[in-house]
C-alpha cells in the first residue's frame, strides 16, 4: 500500500485530505509544517507528497525543491487556495520547481483520487 | 587779503581732497590746488559746468570727475573736482547685485511676495502674478496684504472661502499676523496652491507659492493604486480563507456521503463540517466589521471602564506565565465610542500581546491622557499634538522588525500559524479606532516588546455606566436535560429571552443561525465538551458577556427563584463576570 505524505498548516484541510486518500485506501501521513515534513520525507520515504503552496515558515516552493534535492524522483502534487499575491500563479509555479501535477483549492475528493492514481501510476 | 592770509589759504586748499579752485568773476583762476591744477586740464575738453561727470585718465588709470561749482557772495566762484570713482564702482555692485536677486526671484519656480513691516508689498516676482493673475492689476509695491486678500476673495479666487468670505478673511488675516504657517488652497480653476509664509528679521514677511496640483493628483493616483492593490490583497487572501474552508466542508460531507452507514464517521465529519462553517461565519463577521464605516451605538464612556470591564476575561485568556497588570491613570478619562467594538480592539491587541510571548512574560493594558505624538495616523486624523484618552497594551514579546511593522494592519497580514490568527486582528482594531475617530500608535523594539496605544479625542459630556439598558438574552449550555429544561422554563417565565443547547459545538451553531449576541452564558461547569473554554471562546466574540456557572449537576438541586436572582445579580454587574450560582 502506496504511503502518502500530506502538508497543510491548516488542520481541517490536511484532515479532510488525508480522510479522502484513506477512503481510497491509502495509508497517508499529515505533515502541518516544513519541519514535520522533511522529518516524514526521510523517515517515511513517501511514494507521492501533496503540498500546500502557502504556508507560513517554509512554503511548498521551498519544500518542493528541497525533497526533489534528496530524491530527485519523488513524486509531489502541489495545492493551493489562491490568496495573497494574486498576481502569481504558484501552481505553474510549483510545476516549474518539480511537481509533477498541481491542483487548485476547493480540492474535490474524486478529482484528487484520479490525479493520485494517475500521478502514482506513471 | 594780506600775504599771511594768501599763503594761509593756498595751505589749506592743499589738504582738501580732489581738486579745487576759486575763480573771479571771469573765470580766471585766482588760486587753485595741486590735484586741481593736474586734473582740470584733462577735464577741461568735455567739463561745461556744475554737476558734468567724466572720466578721465590720471596717472593710467580711470577715474570718474564730477564738477561741483558753488558761487560766492563776492561773485568769484569756488569749482571742486569730486572724484567718485569710488562712490560709481560702489553703485555698481549694489545695481548689480539688485540686478541679481530680482533675476534670482524671477528664477523661482515659486511664486515670491515680500511684504514690509508695515504689510506693504515691496517685491514679487512674475510666477506670483501669474498666479494671482484675477488680481494682477493691484499687484504693485505699496499694496497692503489685506488689500490683497480681500481683492483674492472677492474675485473668487479660491473656492474655500465660498460663503463665508468674512471668516475666511479674518482667519487668514490672523494666520499671517501669527508669523510663519503653511496653508493648502484649493483655487477655483482646479487647481491646488501650496502657501508658505515665513516672518523676515526686520518684521517683514516673505510668502511662497507653489503649484501642487500635480503632486496632488500623483498622490491620489497612488492612493487609488494603493487601493487597488489592497483590494486585490484582500481578495486573495478572502479567496485563500475560504478555499481551505470549502475544501474542508466539501471534502468532509463527500466523505460522510461515502460512509452514511458509519455513524461515528458520519458524526466526526459532520463535527467537522460544523467547525469550519463555524470559522467561516467567524470571518465574515469580521470582514463585515472590518468594512462598516461608521461607529455603531457610539455612547461617552470612561476609558478605564472599559479595561477594567475586560479584567477577568484578560484573565481567563492569559496563560500562568504571562504576568498580567492593570495600569489605570486618568480615571476620569471619557470617550465616545461604542464600547463593545473597543472593548473587542482591546482584546484583538491582548490576544496578540499574548501570542508574542510564547515563553511568558508581562503584559501591561492600561489608560491614560496623554498628548498624541505626531506620526502619520496621528497627523492624518488631526490628533497630533492634541490631548487624548488613550488605551494602550503593552508587552515584553517578541517586538516586530521594521519590514513587519509596514504590513500589520493590512488584511490577511499575520505572522501566526495558519488556523491561528485570521490577518484580520490588527485591521479590525484599525477599523474600529478609525471609526471612533481615533488612531492606532504602535512603538515597537524587535526583542524587547511593544507598546499599541489606541488615541482616541476626549469626549465632553457625562460618561454613562457601561450598558445602562436592560439586557436579557442568556444561552443555556447545560448537558443534563432536567436542568436545562428547568433552567429554561424558570427564565422564560421570568421574561427573559433563552436559548438552550446541551454542549458547545450546539451552542455555536445557535448562535450561527440567530446571530443574537448573547448577554449571558449560564453553563454547567460539568459541559462533557473536550474543549472546556466555550466561555472564553465566546467572550472574544462577545466581550461584554457575562458567565454564570451552576454548579457540579443535576444531582445538585436548585431552585428556579435562586437561579432567576443568579441571573439578574450576574447582568446587573458591572463589566463581565464570573459568578458561581448559588
Amino acid at each position: 500500500m502506496p504511503n502518502i505524505l500530506v502538508i497543510d498548516d491548516n488542520a481541517a484541510v490536511r484532515k479532510a485530505v488525508i480522510m479522502m486518500l484513506e477512503t481510497s485506501g491509502h495509508h497517508v501521513v499529515g505533515a502541518k509544517d516544513g519541519t514535520e515534513a522533511m522529518r516524514a520525507f526521510d523517515a517515511e520515504a513517501p511514494d507521492l507528497v501533496i503540498v500546500d503552496i502557502i504556508m507560513p515558515d517554509k512554503d511548498g516552493i521551498e519544500l518542493i525543491r528541497e525533497m526533489r534535492l534528496r530524491r530527485p524522483d519523488a513524486r509531489i502534487i502541489a495545492m493551493s487556495g489562491g490568496g495573497r499575491f494574486p498576481n502569481l500563479d504558484f501552481l505553474k509555479m510549483a510545476r516549474a520547481f518539480g511537481a509533477a501535477d498541481a491542483v487548485a483549492k476547493p480540492i474535490d475528493p474524486d478529482d484528487l483520487a484520479a490525479r493520485v492514481e494517475a500521478c502514482l501510476g506513471a | 587779503m594780506g600775504a599771511d592770509a594768501l599763503e594761509l589759504l593756498a595751505e589749506s586748499i592743499e589738504t582738501v581732497r580732489g581738486g579745487l579752485a576759486i575763480l573771479d568773476a571771469a573765470g580766471s583762476v585766482l588760486i587753485a590746488n595741486e590735484r586741481y591744477r593736474k586734473i582740470y586740464p584733462l577735464v577741461a575738453p568735455w567739463a561745461g559746468g556744475d554737476g558734468d561727470e567724466g572720466i578721465v585718465e590720471i596717472d593710467g588709470e580711470e577715474c570718474w570727475i564730477r564738477i561741483n561749482e558753488r558761487p560766492m557772495r563776492s561773485g568769484a566762484m569756488m569749482r571742486r573736482l569730486i572724484e567718485t570713482t569710488e562712490q560709481k564702482s560702489r553703485e555698481a555692485d549694489l545695481m548689480t547685485s539688485q540686478m541679481r536677486l530680482r533675476e534670482a526671484v524671477e528664477a523661482l519656480e515659486e511664486g515670491f511676495v515680500l511684504f514690509d513691516r508695515y504689510d506693504q508689498l515691496v517685491l514679487c516676482n512674475g510666477r506670483y502674478r501669474t498666479i494671482f493673475s484675477a488680481i494682477a492689476d493691484l499687484i504693485a509695491p505699496g499694496a497692503t496684504f489685506e488689500m490683497l486678500v480681500r481683492a483674492v476673495v472677492a474675485r473668487g479666487w479660491s473656492i474655500e472661502q465660498e460663503s463665508r468670505d468674512e471668516a475666511w478673511i479674518a482667519q487668514r488675516l490672523a494666520a499671517h499676523r501669527a508669523g510663519s504657517g503653511v496653508y493648502e488652497y484649493l483655487m477655483s480653476d482646479g487647481r491646488w496652491i501650496l502657501a508658505r509664509e515665513r516672518k523676515t528679521a526686520d518684521g517683514g514677511c516673505v510668502v511662497t507659492f507653489a503649484d501642487i496640483t500635480e503632486r496632488k493628483a500623483a498622490a491620489e493616483r497612488q492612493r487609488q493604486s494603493q487601493k487597488l492593490e489592497a483590494l486585490g490583497y484582500l481578495a486573495g487572501g478572502v479567496a485563500h480563507e475560504f478555499n481551505n474552508l470549502l475544501t474542508a466542508i466539501g471534502g468532509f460531507a463527500k466523505m460522510a456521503l461515502r460512509r452514511l452507514g458509519q455513524a461515528d464517521y458520519v458524526r466526526e465529519c459532520l463535527d467537522d463540517i460544523i467547525a469550519s462553517s463555524d470559522r467561516a461565519a467567524h470571518l465574515t463577521r469580521q470582514l463585515l466589521a472590518f468594512g462598516r464605516k461608521q461607529p455603531l451605538d457610539a455612547e461617552i464612556v470612561r476609558a478605564a471602564d472599559i479595561v477594567r470591564g475586560l479584567d477577568r476575561m484578560l484573565r481567563t485568556l492569559v496563560p500562568e506565565t504571562i504576568e498580567l497588570v492593570l495600569d489605570i491613570a486618568d480615571d476620569d478619562a471619557a470617550i465616545a465610542v461604542d464600547p463593545n467594538e473597543v472593548s473587542q480592539a482591546v482584546l484583538n491587541l491582548a490576544i496578540n500581546a499574548r501570542d508574542a510571548m510564547p515563553y511568558g512574560g508581562r503584559l501591561v493594558v492600561g489608560t491614560g491622557i496623554v498628548t498624541a505624538p505626531a506620526r502619520p495616523a496621528t497627523v492624518e486624523k488631526g490628533l497630533a499634538g492634541v490631548r487624548c484618552a488613550s488605551i494602550f497594551v503593552r508587552d515584553t514579546g517578541s517586538g516586530m522588525s521594521g519590514a513587519v511593522l509596514a504590513h500589520i494592519f493590512e488584511p490577511f497580514f499575520t505572522t501566526k500559524e495558519q488556523g491561528k490568527g485570521t490577518g484580520l486582528g490588527l485591521p479590525a482594531v484599525l477599523s474600529i479606532v478609525e471609526r471612533s475617530g481615533g488612531a492606532v500608535d504602535v512603538e515597537t523594539e524587535a526583542g524587547r516588546g511593544t507598546i499599541f496605544s489606541i488615541l482616541l479625542p476626549l469626549a465632553t459630556g457625562a460618561p454613562e455606566a457601561l450598558r445602562t439598558q436592560p439586557h436579557r438574552n442568556v444561552l443555556i449550555v447545560i448537558a443534563e436535560p432536567e436542568l436545562r429544561n428547568l433552567a429554561y422554563a424558570a427564565l422564560t417565565e421570568h421574561g427573559f429571552q433563552c436559548a438552550r443547547a446541551a454542549e458547545r459545538d450546539e451552542a455555536l451553531a445557535i448562535l450561527a443561525r440567530t446571530g443574537a449576541p448573547p448577554d449571558l452564558l449560564l453553563a454547567s461547569s460539568a459541559v462533557p465538551d473536550k474543549r472546556p473554554d466555550l466561555a472564553a471562546e465566546l467572550m472574544v466574540r462577545f466581550p461584554l458577556l457575562k458567565f454564570l456557572c451552576v454548579a457540579a449537576s443535576a444531582r445538585a438541586p436548585f431552585t428556579a427563584e435562586q437561579l432567576v436572582a443568579d441571573v439578574r445579580a450576574a447582568l446587573d454587574a458591572a463589566g463581565p463576570v464570573f459568578l458561581e450560582a448559588s
